[in-house]
């Protein structure tokens, strides 16, 4: 995997730097690029499940996890499967981090940290990539990739997640009381499979927990605009 | 019953298959946790070890994998509740027969240190009561399975070696790329397993039989015990979680494990009966290959992450030792260990293969310290530690608490020595420093000082401590005082060498005491040593010299083959080539004009090197370390901070004018040790990432940034209870406090701790911070400030400590005015 020039874009505002042509810390990220390759070791973990429409949300089998809410049930409305997956970038990643802090290099640790939360992003996109690509999706549409914490789709959800798909084995994450995830650069996704083709729903301020504080929305701007 | 259970002359051991998947096809009712079944439903659990029995099991595993006291705090049974039931269940289901029954002990589901909380007593006390409970119920021997972190695996290992008399087998789970997801690699997994008492060891869970054989295959190399494979019955079907590899396929691969040397078989997820069936009539066929392998133990040291090769010439740095360095001496003095932690940082950078820890100096309590620094240097770097202490209390605290195996620095001839040192290399099977010395003192001959070599060997032997765990120190004496003692050094390195192919050690810079060009002598010196077959140089890899002499005794060697490692050290080191005028770097200062000093432009620009060099400058022109803070430091910092507001500058940028400024302070910290004073402090803040939050880096940024600006932080680190925070206020009557949160979730946390904060008699004032924090927030949780980003804490706390002078002033002003 290498950057592109929207993941440097997205990297550099993650560290707080606005504007995305400041070129020294391009170059940075781009140094950054095989230090990842070499201390990260990213791993990906998926599930099919069904589901249906019940009173309390929408209902994956087998394993009877809930999906509650507006957005849960907006995004699965045309939905026969959900496939469940995660990804995390490991430990090394964490490691790295704590050694450019302990080594007096806060700003590299920053420009990691955004590196590794869009690296991470990355991941999944392959891991949909491939999935798309399996005979098993022939002919079958997925909806946008969505997590705990969009709209009003609860972080709760993550610990049974944790469980599902049983994610200290199969992904090495473990999923704290607090509902984050260790390793840092872990993240888990439900993506909705459907036989029409599905609208793009998910990306707008609209489905950010972060709506009212964002600091892009309050300058009239987006995160994700390219 | 002894370890016999596993020796492998007695044939392959059958172990049983998976309990998981035998309880889903069971079709029982949902139980909170799955070891509930062994109350709730024991006819059905014993009924799976029968069956696993009749399938041909020799050992059955009690259904007691997640029965940890923390788990069970909350629910309808206890711990001990499960496990005695669970033990009896396969009791049960083995009487009659010669089936052993083994307490099964899984992974807590915590977060050890360094990445979490859990510390390793936390671990080992968790699981010796689980052990103890096993005991007490009757287990014939204890598994400790499907463990991925290492140092979680040793808690639990030492655990049931101090709490039982069982034989333990411990197998881990590894990804296919044959480390763990905490990144150990089997070889690393089975020094320290070895080293910490396993009768046998292994692998189970997490890939199928075929990706589980060349991590077997490598793993049969570097152990001489008996060596376990319980792999899963392929990968499961994410369609339908099924696993399908057939179960004669699963033991057709089984017959290559055997071959490589494994001789204890069995199941992990997905495997049945039939599957352990397949496997029994496996190895009626094949009983004569389960002793085909000869194998031998590694000698090598290892972090949990990397293990040291001890062929050839390795450095040991030298630069954790107070001894006469006055900075590291206050530091610990001091309780703060970020200062180790950048020399271990700084030591491996150099091209160190191991540290050498060594913290033992008037004012300190090396039995609690020597293990305090070896958590900080594990959280960062990951070289194998030598542990370097005369203290074996410290000792055997701080050989507890490594993550991997150590070795230990060191035992002597002296028969006091050799009683206290010995017992603990034994118990930890630690290699060991053997200083050439005794009650005689220091033998002035290759002769004598071999002569106390080969008593201290004797010695060990009584402990079984074999002479290849020795590391002989023929010690260096300073030439300038005694001219022929390097000669006797040498000699003795050589009949050491030659005659035992044993391994030495030799502190290096001794020998140039006293005398003018020392690195040249000390040069020479390792050299010379490196020649007579010096195993481990202890240096200070810093030092170009040394390390160049080493780099150049490996291509020598052959050590260093087709010299890669030589050509890319010197290929392109400017210090070897002259650099033509015109690309000299320009000198920083002269860029901006608008800088009064370069030191100034040094830090503005994020320039440490520059910055650190300048202000040794300033240091050494006659300007005091005060001035020097005021005039330049303060000044530059104000200047990034404003262009920062202004939006000149980004964040990083800020962060490396702060580290520049960091690096200042550390040169001003060393001149002020090397005179005996201490700097002055604003004040003392506490930092703290919320209770259940793990990213801390936020929490970071602005604890450097407080630095800069001169307040003594107290950084409680990430995941912090509100106890630890309220407890820390106290001890240091801090008068600020400063929380972070990045999750909705972990607001609940803050909000506790400032709750906490506000029972003191005296509470501080709380600024928080974080991505989901709002100034709303901040006020509804009773916090004193909000801060939006890390500029702001700085402000926050010139306020409150800029009162609290105001109102000490006050105060000191009034009596004065009663007086009058």
């Amino acid at each position: 995997m290498k950057w592109n020039e929207n993941d440097l874009r997205m990297a550099l505002r993650y560290a707080h730097i606005k504007d995305e042509k400041a070129s020294l810390f391009r170059d940075w990220l781009m140094a950054l690029e095989p230090v990842l390759q070499e201390v990260i070791m990213p791993k990906v973990t998926w599930r099919v499940f069904s589901c249906q429409k019940e009173e309390d949300g929408i209902a994956l089998e087998p394993g009877h996890l809930v999906l509650p809410g507006n957005l849960a049930r907006s995004m699965l409305r045309d939905c026969q499967q959900v496939i469940v997956a995660a990804a995390s970038l490991g430990h090394g990643f964490d490691r790295q981090t704590s050694l450019y802090e302990a080594g007096n290099e806060p700003a590299r640790a920053l420009l990691w940290d955004a590196a590794g939360s869009v690296w991470i992003e990355k991941v999944m996109d392959e891991l949909e990539t491939v999935l798309k690509a399996r005979p098993e999706f022939e002919n079958r549409f997925f909806t946008d990739r969505f997590s705990c914490g969009y709209g009003d789709l609860p972080l709760a959800l993550q610990k049974e997640i944790g469980a599902l798909l049983n994610l200290p084995l199969r992904c090495g994450i473990q999923v704290l009381d607090s509902c984050m995830m260790a390793p840092t650069k872990s993240i888990t996704a439900f993506i909705g499979v459907a036989d029409k083709p599905q609208p793009a729903r998910i990306r707008g301020c609209a489905v950010c927990r972060m709506n009212l504080q964002c600091t892009y929305r309050q300058k009239g701007k987006t995160c994700h605009e390219s | 019953m002894k370890a016999d259970i596993f020796n492998p002359a007695n044939g392959v051991l059958l172990l049983d298959g998976a309990m998981g998947t035998m309880i889903q096809k069971a079709d029982l009712p949902p139980v909170p946790l799955p070891e509930y079944y062994n109350v709730e439903q024991p006819e059905a659990i014993v009924a799976i070890h029968r069956a696993y029995i009749d399938a041909g099991a020799k050992v059955i595993y009690a259904s007691t994998f997640g029965a940890s006291p923390h788990k069970y705090e909350q629910e309808r049974y206890t711990y001990d509740q499960v496990i005695e039931a669970g033990i009896a269940n396969a009791k049960k289901a083995a009487q009659g027969s010669d089936v052993k029954v083994a307490l099964d002990l899984g992974p807590l589901g915590v977060l050890m240190e360094p990445m979490g909380k859990t510390t390793f007593e936390d671990a080992y006390q968790e699981y010796a009561q689980m052990v103890t409970a096993g005991v007490a119920a009757g287990a014939d021997l204890i598994v400790i399975e499907t463990m991925t972190d290492l140092y979680e695996a040793k808690a639990a290992l030492r655990a049931a070696k101090e709490n039982s008399d069982l034989p333990v087998l411990v197998t881990m789970t590894f990804e296919a790329s044959g480390r763990t997801f905490m990144g150990t690699p089997v070889e690393a997994a089975a020094l320290t397993l070895e080293a910490n008492g396993a009768d046998a060891i292994g692998i189970n869970c997490s890939l199928g039989p075929d990706q589980l054989l060349p991590l077997l295959e490598r793993l049969c190399k570097v152990t001489a015990l008996p060596v376990a494979a319980k792999p899963n019955a392929g990968l499961p079907d994410p369609f339908t979680g099924h696993y399908h590899l057939p179960d004669d396929e699963f033991a057709r691969t089984a017959v290559k494990f055997m071959e490589a040397g494994v001789s204890i078989l069995g199941g992990c997820c997905g495997t049945t009966p039939a599957t352990i069936q397949a496997l029994d009539q496996l190895i009626a066929r094949r009983q004569e290959q389960s002793c085909r392998a000869e194998r031998t133990k590694q000698e090598g040291i290892c972090s949990a992450l990397r293990v040291l090769d001890l062929d050839g010439i390795r450095v040991v740095g030298e630069r954790i030792n107070p001894t006469g360095k006055k900075r590291l001496q206050q530091a610990l003095l001091e309780g703060d260990l970020d200062l180790c932690a950048r020399l271990a940082i700084e030591q491996k950078e150099a091209g160190a293969d191991l540290l050498d820890v060594n913290v033992g100096m008037p004012g300190v309590d090396e039995v609690s310290l020597l293990p305090a620094v070896v958590r900080k240097i594990q959280s960062v770097c990951d070289l194998p530690l030598l542990l370097d202490s005369s203290n074996p209390k410290a000792l055997e605290a701080a050989l507890r608490v490594v993550n991997g195996k150590a070795a230990i620095n060191s035992v002597n001839g002296k028969q006091e020595s050799l009683d206290a040192i010995l017992p603990l290399a034994a118990r930890y099977h630690a290699p060991l420093v053997a200083l050439c010395l005794d009650e005689n003192g220091l033998p002035d001959t290759a002769q004598k000082r071999i002569a106390v070599a080969k008593r201290i060997a004797d010695e060990a032997a009584k402990y079984g401590i074999d002479r290849s765990l020795l590391w002989f120190d023929c010690l260096s004496l300073t030439i300038s005082a005694q001219q022929d003692q390097a000669r006797e050094t040498l000699k003795a390195i050589t009949w050491l060498k030659d005659n035992w192919k044993a391994r030495t050690i030799l502190g290096v810079s001794n020998i140039s005491f006293g005398l003018p060009a020392r690195p040249m002598m000390n040069q020479t010196f390792l050299t010379a040593a490196m020649q007579a077959g010096l195993n481990f140089a202890i240096i200070n890899p810093s030092l170009t010299g040394l390390m160049d002499a080493v780099a150049c005794f490996k291509a020598i060697s052959g050590e260093d083959e087709g010299l890669r490692d030589y050509v890319a050290r010197f290929a392109n080191r400017p210090d070897l080539k002259p650099i033509p005028t015109a690309s000299m770097p320009q000198p920083v200062a002269e860029e901006n004009s608008s800088f009064d000093h370069p030191l100034q432009a040094a830090i503005y620009k994020g320039l440490s090197t520059q910055a650190a060099k300048e202000a040794r400058a300033l240091l050494a022109s006659g300007q005091g370390e005060l001035e020097l803070t005021e005039t330049h430091l303060i000044p530059a910092l104000d200047w990034v901070g404003k262009d920062y507001e202004q939006g000149k500058l980004y964040l990083p940028s800020l962060l490396q004018a702060a580290s520049a400024a960091q690096a200042v302070f550390e040169v001003l910290k060393e001149s002020m040790a090397a005179k005996g004073e201490k700097q002055t402090t604003k004040g003392t803040i506490v930092l703290a990432t919320v209770q259940g939050d793990i990213h801390d880096i936020g929490k970071n940024i602005v604890k450097t940034l407080l630095e800069n600006y001169g307040y003594s932080v107290i950084d409680l680190g990430k995941d912090v209870a509100p106890e630890t925070v309220v407890e820390a206020v106290v001890k240091h009557q801090a008068p600020l406090v400063g929380l972070s949160a990045l999750m909705t979730t972990t607001l609940p946390a803050m909000e506790k701790t400032i709750e906490q904060l506000h029972q003191l008699a005296n509470p501080p004032k709380i600024m928080v911070g974080g991505a989901v924090v709002t100034p709303e927030a901040a006020i509804a949780m009773g916090a004193d400030y909000y801060c939006k980003d890390a500029r702001e804490d700085i402000a926050v706390a010139d306020e409150v400590f800029g009162t609290l002078a105001s109102e000490s002033a006050s105060r000191t002003d009034q009596p004065q005015e009663e007086q009058r």
